[in-house]
């Protein structure tokens, strides 16, 4: 089942009589229990999609469910099925944190039997129990983002909207949130929406991929297919324990094997059937008499797929 | 509407405005200090009956005045404030409609300025009462006069709240204090068709139908401010232009 979907969603902004398309043919198909990640510069319109399915914002065209509900004609009903962390949010700076998660569990229809025990489990696993007395106001930084991924996950969401969750938290702190966004997934089948510029993040975290700039979705996948779109081939590097040129002349030999070169003491080629490719590679390099210390394969990070289809689309 | 939603904005509500110290020291000058203060004023000051008598309905007035000035005080931060605070649309994506919301915060936006209305009202005639008593004088208020502070004070509240909700929406970028400006120049005209009205009370010395009549007439005008304040609150509108 699909937990989102949208079909050529737009939203249009009319600002000093100038008229922005912060979103435009939005077209996402996020499947339930998994990690949908949201890439793309600021401004790119990732605020305004998300605000666009957690209904804070109507469509000024185009269609979307979340969770099999209209977002233009049930919007209670995906309101409470969701839970939604906007980004830089503000808090009731004049509650303490068991107040004010007490206070959206009441708006969330929790009984007071559910919302104490459940404030307890998400403070402490955020590490922020002992300050459950405190005002929200001498709350840090890192502190308060806490509390709002808490109230976010206050009433158990199927769906949940993260923009932006880690930022200004510390590594550690980080961490706990990824794994426990990961723990949601994993053990809860939670449906989950992340906006964010921390390209490993998204690598650790998501099941799927789509790159937004200017309004528009410019590609979309799984990392790996993404990763595979940019490179074409995929690339292996060879080390050896003594270099020559007559193991470089060997690998160029082998059918398959394109752009072979050899590149800070190791050989680098690439190939798009490893499977047959690399056995033969391998045979090749030792029958010449070269002794193998390792062999992978190069992987390309996040980092390197969003900046190439990022500078290909500025190129347009 | 489910009341338990918008209880819960009232309570919670409240309970910020107990803990906001510019709140605090506002509603203790308007409940206690003013009251005292005019009060005490009457106590020095002696003259002709009829002048007592007007004094002591304008300072009545007065005081009504200053509870619904809280409310509308506490309307600019309650909406405006939250927006600039951020806060707002966190809270406008829980399953509240726009309604509770409205009626969550006018209720804890009205309460503490009917509050603040009566209990300064009571300081004040208990201490003018010293004084009536001391000089063997009776409390100039009668049952009409009684009845139509206690009327007035909730909603001339209501109405400072509408008109705030109205300002706040229609100008929804402004920060708070530019909000109270607009608020201010939308208040004078309603202030002085409601010293018109008074007037026309004093003049006929409390007698019922002029008060009945303004009383419906206040009536109608909370209608409309509050009518105006609930279309203006529109998540859409909150959303695009914060």
């Amino acid at each position: 089942m699909l937990a989102v979907e949208t079909h050529g969603l737009k939203r249009v902004f009319h600002v000093n009589n100038e008229k922005i398309v912060a979103a435009d043919d939005i077209n996402l198909q996020i499947e339930e229990g998994k990690i949908f990640g949201l890439l793309g510069p600021n401004g790119a319109g990732k605020t305004t999609i998300i605000r666009m399915l957690a209904c804070l914002l109507k469509p000024t065209s185009g269609s979307a469910k979340v969770c099999g509900y209209d977002i233009t004609k049930e919007q209670m009903k995906i309101r409470a099925l969701c839970g939604v962390l906007t980004e830089n949010p503000g808090l009731y700076e004049r509650l303490n944190a068991i107040e004010y998660l007490d206070f959206f569990g009441q708006l969330y229809d929790m009984p007071k039997s559910q919302r104490e025990p459940k404030i307890e489990d998400v403070l402490k696993m955020l590490g922020i129990w002992d300050q459950k007395d405190q005002l929200l106001g001498s709350f840090s930084k890192g502190m308060k983002q806490k509390i709002n991924i808490a109230r976010a996950l206050i009433h158990g969401p199927r769906v949940l909207f993260l923009d932006e969750p880690t930022a200004s938290l510390d590594p550690e702190s980080a961490k706990v949130v990824r794994d426990y966004i990961s723990e949601l997934k994993e053990q809860e089948k939670r449906t989950i929406f992340i906006c964010t510029h921390n390209l490993d993040e998204v690598e650790k975290l998501c099941d799927s991929v789509a790159i937004i700039n200017k309004g528009k979705i410019i590609d979309s996948g799984s990392v790996d297919e993404l990763r595979a779109k940019i490179t074409g081939l995929r690339v292996y590097i060879l080390q050896l324990k003594q270099m020559k040129k007559e193991y470089l002349d060997a690998v160029r030999a082998v059918t398959g094997v394109k752009d072979a070169e050899i590149r800070e003491n190791v050989i680098e080629f690439h190939t798009a059937a490893p499977e047959g490719t690399n056995p033969e590679v391998s045979g090749a390099i030792v029958q010449s008499g070269g002794e193998i210390i390792s062999f992978w394969e190069e992987q390309k990070t996040l980092e390197d797929v969003y900046l190439k289809i990022m500078k290909e689309e500025e190129g347009k | 509407m489910r009341l338990e939603k918008a209880s819960a904005v009232s309570r919670k509500e409240l309970k910020e405005i107990a803990r906001n110290k510019y709140f605090v020291v506002l509603m203790g000058i308007f409940t206690i200090v003013f009251p005292v203060l005019f009060g005490s004023l009457h106590s020095f000051f002696g003259g002709p009956q009829h002048l007592l008598q007007f004094m002591f309905n304008m300072d009545l007035l007065m005081l009504g005045l200053f509870g619904a000035c809280i409310s509308g005080n506490i309307a600019t931060q309650s909406f405006t404030g939250e927006k600039k605070s951020k806060t707002l649309e966190t809270l406008l994506a829980s399953p509240i409609s726009d309604f509770e919301l409205f009626i969550g915060k006018t209720i804890s936006t009205v309460v503490p300025g009917i509050l603040c209305g009566y209990f300064s009202i009571i300081i004040f005639l208990a201490i003018v009462q010293i004084r009536f008593a001391y000089h063997n004088l009776p409390l100039p208020l009668n049952l009409t006069q009684a009845v139509f502070i206690i009327v007035l004070i909730p909603f001339l509240a209501l109405m400072f709240c509408g008109l705030m909700v109205t300002s706040s929406g229609a100008f929804s970028s402004l920060i708070p204090w530019k909000a109270v400006m607009i608020t201010i120049a939308m208040i004078t005209p309603v202030a002085a068709v409601l010293f018109f009205l008074f007037r026309s009370v004093f003049i006929a010395g409390f007698s019922l139908l002029p008060a009945a009549i303004t009383l419906i007439v206040l009536f109608l005008m909370t209608l409309v401010t509050l009518y105006l304040g609930a279309r203006m609150f529109r998540r859409e509108n909150i959303l695009v232009v914060m």
